[in-house]
């Protein structure tokens, strides 16, 4: 009888561990699928939504700037330094997405958004984690397209995340090989004085949609907006995050087009 | 014949391109701009720019686009396959590079010039395949007695029953052998039957004594025969991969490096993965299953569903629908997790990019260049009647005079009575409420001509230094077309630097109607080479609707321009500036 008894309660014993052992591992299983299903999905969000694969690490920089000022051609560059140390770096045509990758030995993550203004709000999300700034302007066709640049400069210096984080910016006055470029003082000078009217309108401008809610929150946003010091006229040294000037060309070679002066950049700038 | 043909990803860099002769102006960049970034495109893959037209083909999965360049009086009808199979093979061929290209390590960029070899012979297969299968269509014309009409002719029918009467009669033949009787059958065929048995049983037993006949002489000659005697030429040579004989006579061999030989198209689908019972469960869990139209078919329809409560007119809906179906054909998704979350975030993601501005909304600013020209900064207010133009009005007049700005408002509403008094009282009020009282009226009673009151109105305001002149039309009907020339001629006339329609939020599927054929008349009853079109949107009475904001994405589908202002309330400040944020998440919670 009491074999019996204590044979029914090892056999009891033994099936509640092997049920347990089954439950665990499935657990398990579901856990290891789950995973790796959420990481296939997470994938094709990134490419369905058009932003990088990997969530966004410390040392973010961000090109930007108008369209077809050189940006793709920038980042070609920075990616596969080996090709354009030889040769020309690759054919670009306009981004209708953004492109994200590390440079080489992870020094910085590279994030090219286009410079479509459709894509206006994915460049501002990038920017949230930026760590520095690279803003890329064709040096000919600036003094046509000034205002717009300058627009797109100002929403850049003006994002709220670039004032918290204090991000440097660097101005690349780019296509210096063509004859008729503008030297990056003229550039500058220019771009100074339409942000000097600029700041004015954009005070001006209507209260966004939903801002009754958070009237405190809009103010210090509109206070925000205003680039500068009050009362002067508007230079870039004003701003308490160094903007850097500088010239390049993409396609006379990587030591001659002013890129070793880029990378040397960003490297000093992420370790600041 | 192809002037350009590109493959390059979504980001920009070219990966593999063609030039078959020069190609003036840029259409590839043209065509991003204008068409692909834009998100409102329909299912045609087919765009005229220029003197060109593009043909384009995704490969969502990677990324990648592959643009094909034309003269556009030219027709091609081979290129849809074409496209097909140049992004087969590319992606087949080169799909670890493209992806190396952002998540790997490499330092220099990959070369894809490989490549130029595959593509022509992609081109020459297809091109051959076409031929073929257009001659084999064509062929010699069909004969008078095959088609449909000779057959309601009189011969006609008496050939199809002669036809109809034999086949009957073979039918009627066969009965009567089923209907045989028994005996019959087995009579017949037991008789039959024993004889066949009796000469099969028969089996004769090989008598070895020397002596063979001549029929089991030649029965038993087992040396080959014919089979060996004509050796199967075809068997022993390949054709295809002869040499080639020179004009000498001389017979070379042929080259090692030739690929023709060996070249295959690849057909088929992408790889069926067997989907039997439980290890296809496991397979389509562990790996992910690729979307596809009909899996994306439900979804879809449910976010279409979604949209359409919350007021967006029914087209626009279903565009977006398909836009953004397009865009995730093809890509996977793990096997637990829902379809409805990657189809939220690319909904998400064109709805952005669609009412985002894609030009400046710094209404101030257009002022200050404008002005430094000389003369005033026009806006005029179109739309239907009761939309809320008078008072929309006098919300962006109190905003002007804040900003000090000198306003002239032009009463070009000759029609409605009580137009005129209520801008004047609308001007009284502005007047107390701002500083310097710099806003004015420019009124000429009833009955007159709007479009000369605008006139006027505009040489007053440069005359007398004003920054500004709003212009109030009256409301009218799209359908309405003396109302619309009229309109139109206004526009014409004076063109105004800004045309804003002012269109109220709650309305629905109207909305398409109205701003589709307001555009259309101020562009086909102006007279102009290069007409002028709305160039902005006042979405007016949004503090009546709570999330159902489905007006605003629909008004800036159809015409592409941004919304300017949103007006809120009925009061001098209820006037905000458009947050694409907040509209979009009141679109997509549920």
């Amino acid at each position: 009888m009491a074999d019996d008894a204590s044979s029914s309660g090892t056999s009891i014993t033994l099936l509640l561990s092997s049920t347990l052992v089954l439950a665990l591992g499935a657990l398990i299983g579901w856990y290891i699928l789950s995973k790796q299903s959420a990481a296939i999905s997470q994938k094709s969000l990134a490419i369905a939504s058009g932003t990088s694969t990997i969530s966004q690490p410390k040392n973010t920089v961000v090109i930007t700037g108008p369209m077809g000022s050189g940006k793709t051609s920038l980042w070609c560059h920075l990616r596969f330094p080996a090709t354009s140390a030889s040769s020309a770096a690759p054919r670009t045509q306009t981004s209708m997405a953004i492109n994200a990758a590390h440079m080489d030995e992870g020094r910085a993550y590279l994030v090219d958004v286009p410079g479509h203004q459709k894509f206006r709000f994915d460049r501002d999300t990038q920017l949230k984690a930026a760590r520095a700034v690279v803003f890329v302007v064709d040096s000919v066709q600036v003094a046509r397209d000034i205002r717009a640049t300058a627009e797109t400069l100002y929403d850049v210096l003006a994002n709220a995340s670039v004032q918290e984080n204090e991000c440097p910016v660097l101005v690349l006055c780019n296509k210096q090989d063509d004859a008729l470029a503008l030297p990056n003082v003229r550039v500058k000078e220019m771009l100074e004085e339409e942000i000097d009217g600029l700041r004015g309108s954009r005070q001006a401008g209507l209260d966004s949609l939903q801002d009754t809610a958070d009237d405190d929150a809009a103010v210090e946003e509109k206070a925000g907006d205003y680039l500068g010091i009050d009362g002067k006229k508007f230079v870039f040294e004003d701003l308490c995050h160094p903007v850097q000037f500088n010239e390049s060309s993409m396609v006379i070679g990587h030591d001659a087009g002013g890129l070793e002066q880029v990378e040397q950049w960003i490297s000093e700038s992420l370790h600041t | 014949m192809l002037d350009h043909f590109a493959i390059a990803t979504k980001g920009g860099v070219v990966l593999w391109a063609k030039d078959y002769t020069d190609v003036t102006g840029n259409p590839v960049n043209a065509l991003i701009q204008d068409v692909l970034i834009q998100s409102t495109q329909t299912s045609s893959t087919k765009h005229n720019s220029g003197s060109y037209t593009l043909q384009w083909a995704f490969a969502n999965e990677l990324n990648v686009i592959f643009v094909a360049v034309y003269q556009k009086m030219l027709q091609l009808p081979y290129l849809d396959d074409l496209l097909t199979l140049v992004k087969r093979h590319f992606v087949a061929r080169f799909a670890a590079e493209i992806r190396m290209l952002t998540d790997g390590d490499t330092a220099s960029f990959p070369s894809f010039d490989s490549f130029d070899e595959e593509f022509d012979l992609v081109w020459q297969a297809v091109e051959e395949r076409f031929e073929q299968m257009s001659k084999s269509r064509q062929g010699v014309p069909r004969k008078f007695e095959d088609t449909r009409k000779f057959q309601t002719t009189a011969r006609g029918a008496k050939l199809e029953l002669e036809e109809l009467a034999q086949a009957n009669e073979m039918e009627i033949s066969r009965k009567p052998a089923k209907m045989r009787s028994w005996e019959d059958r087995h009579g017949g065929h037991a008789s039959d039957g024993k004889k066949g048995r009796k000469g099969k049983k028969g089996k004769e037993n090989r008598v070895w004594d020397g002596k063979a006949s001549k029929e089991s002489s030649q029965a038993l000659d087992f040396s080959g025969g014919g089979s060996e005697s004509e050796a199967n030429v075809a068997m022993l040579v390949d054709e295809k991969s002869k040499g080639v004989r020179t004009k000498d006579g001389v017979y070379e061999v042929a080259d090692v490096a030739e690929r023709s030989d060996s070249f295959q198209l690849l057909e088929g689908k992408e790889s069926k993965v067997s989907t039997g019972g439980i290890m296809g469960m496991f397979r389509a869990l562990a790996s992910g299953r690729v979307l596809t139209e009909d899996t994306l078919a439900q979804p879809m329809a449910q976010m279409r569903s979604h949209l359409a409560n919350k007021n967006v007119a029914a087209d626009i809906a279903d565009k977006v629908c398909q836009t953004v179906a397009r865009g995730l054909l093809g890509m996977r998704v793990g096997g637990l997790q829902n379809i409805r979350t990657l189809i939220e975030q690319s909904m998400e993601t064109a709805l952005t990019r669609v009412l985002t501005p894609s030009s400046s909304t710094d209404i101030i600013r257009d002022i200050d260049h404008v002005r430094r020209q000389g003369r005033p900064y026009t806006m005029a207010f179109v739309g239907v009647n009761g939309v809320g133009k008078s008072t929309n009005l006098s919300k962006v007049c109190y905003w002007l005079l804040q900003n000090n700005k000198r306003v002239l408002i032009a009463a070009c509403d000759t029609f409605r009575s009580g137009a005129v008094e209520q801008l004047r009282v609308h001007v009284r009020n502005l007047r107390a409420l701002s500083e310097n009282q710099n806003v004015e009226i420019f009124e000429r009673g009833y009955g007159k001509d709007s479009a000369g009151i605008a006139r006027d109105a505009i040489a007053f305001g440069a005359s007398h230094d004003f920054d500004v002149v709003l212009i109030d039309t009256a409301g009218r009907m799209q359908d309405n077309e003396p109302l619309m020339r009229a309109l139109a001629k206004l526009v014409s006339v004076n063109s105004p630097d800004k045309i804003l329609f002012v269109g109220e939020a709650l309305v629905g599927n109207e909305a398409v109607d109205q701003l589709q054929k307001f555009n259309r008349a101020i562009s086909d009853f102006s007279g102009q080479a290069r007409p002028r079109q709305i160039d902005g949107i006042i979405l007016t009475k949004f503090d009546t609707i709570d999330d159902r904001v489905g007006a605003a994405l629909s008004m800036t589908y159809v015409t592409g321009q941004p919304i300017v202002f949103v007006g809120t309330g009925q009061t001098y400040t209820d006037l905000r500036k458009m947050n694409v944020d907040h509209v979009i998440r009141a679109l997509l919670r549920p």
